[in-house]
């Protein structure tokens, strides 16, 4: 997890701004869309990604496709 | 001793008169156990990470309905069910959030799982399979139900009532580790819980209920999957699962009258281990300082709606 993320999610969701749950909610989007792509780490570690994952990514960039 | 079957709705003079599937199952596993639970009313004082997990996860998607239905936006109505998950998993009293006590299902896992749910199946309202919308106007959601048979009263809650063209689905979401497949999705053909439910809709609604579907997510610590699993019950079956239920009531009875609730000593390891086995493996003299130190009152009560 990012260390930004982590932040957020120790403190005080009561005094949370719409901004703080947006991010949440963005980064959990992105998450999945990584998940999807075939990286099934944790997020924030720093991980090779492995052969079928660079190729979906390198065909999505090819085709111009949002994953 | 006091005993919360002495103030539980569901008892009359100390007899159990409104079944839901929990005390069902419970008593079915072991009578020893539903007396704890049901009757003394006891339960272990750690609070277990699947309850909590599944408690939290549930309320949230039945919520987003409730608000889509009352005119927010699919993205205020998220904002907002996220933002009730982040504060009802947070300890405002001690200033940190609460402890899950699991590897998995922890509240990043939560606040995951709840994002990527809607994620993967969008705003089922306009879709083929849909929320049902009541006669009031409201979601089909969280429905509390009591259903008279003979002598007893068979209770529950709904998740969500979903329809398409032809019939209605009893939807109930479920929380879990293990893997989605065949496998998980079999148990629920023999479900106590999914037979009542359906039996319930049978009675409630005019629209024929097709299947139960199981709406399950499987919470690992990097993801979380969805998969759907559906069950049907006959109407021979539901009457044979009716016979069986009333032949286990009355044994509870039997119990009850002789004051005598007896271990099912083969059940001890199930469901990850019974959470009383120290209690029933204690020396008896021992026992009620056992359930001092390690438990507490359940407020579990089929007849109080949530």
């Amino acid at each position: 997890m990012s260390e930004d993320i982590n932040e957020l999610f120790m403190r005080d969701p009561f005094k949370y701004s719409q901004q703080d749950l947006d991010e949440i909610i963005k980064y959990m989007r992105q998450w999945r869309k990584e998940f999807l792509a075939g990286n099934k780490t944790s997020r924030g570690r720093t991980t090779k990604k492995g052969k079928a994952q660079k190729e979906i990514l390198s065909l999505a960039k090819d085709l111009d496709l949002e994953l | 001793m006091k005993l919360a079957a002495d103030t539980k709705k569901a008892f009359d003079n100390g007899y159990q008169i409104a079944w839901d599937s929990t005390s069902i199952e419970t008593l079915q596993t072991c009578p020893q156990k539903y007396y704890l639970s049901m009757v003394r009313g006891i339960k272990p004082k750690l609070q277990s990470p699947h309850l909590l997990f599944g408690g939290l996860f549930a309320e949230a998607i039945e919520n987003y309905y409730k608000l889509r239905f009352s005119g927010k936006s699919s993205e205020d109505a998220l904002r907002q069910v996220v933002w009730d998950a982040l504060k009802n998993s947070f300890n405002r009293e001690k200033g940190i959030p609460k402890a899950f006590m699991h590897n998995a299902k922890t509240r990043l896992g939560l606040i995951r799982s709840i994002i990527w749910y809607f994620e993967e199946y969008g705003d089922e309202i306009e879709t083929p399979l849909h929320v049902y919308k009541l006669q009031n106007g409201l979601p089909a959601v969280e429905l509390s139900f009591t259903i008279e048979h003979n002598d007893i009263l068979f209770c529950g809650h709904l998740d969500r009532v979903m329809e398409d063209d032809t019939a209605l689905y009893i939807m109930d979401q479920k929380t879990t580790g293990a893997t989605l497949g065949l496998h998980y999705f079999r148990q629920f053909d023999t479900s106590n819980q999914m037979t009542l439910y359906i039996l319930a809709g049978k009675i409630l609604f005019d629209m024929p209920i097709a299947a139960a579907i199981i709406d399950a997510a499987q919470i690992a610590v990097n993801f979380t999957r969805f998969q759907r699993g559906v069950t049907m019950r006959s109407d021979t079956r539901i009457i044979s699962w009716l016979a069986d239920i009333e032949e286990l009531i009355d044994r509870s009875r039997t119990y009850t009258a002789n004051g005598k609730w007896p271990h099912n000593w083969s059940a001890c390891g199930n469901y990850g281990g019974c959470p009383f086995r120290s209690l029933c493996t204690a020396e008896p003299k021992l026992r009620e300082r056992i359930i001092e130190a390690e438990f507490e009152e359940h407020h579990w009560d089929p007849l109080e709606a949530r």
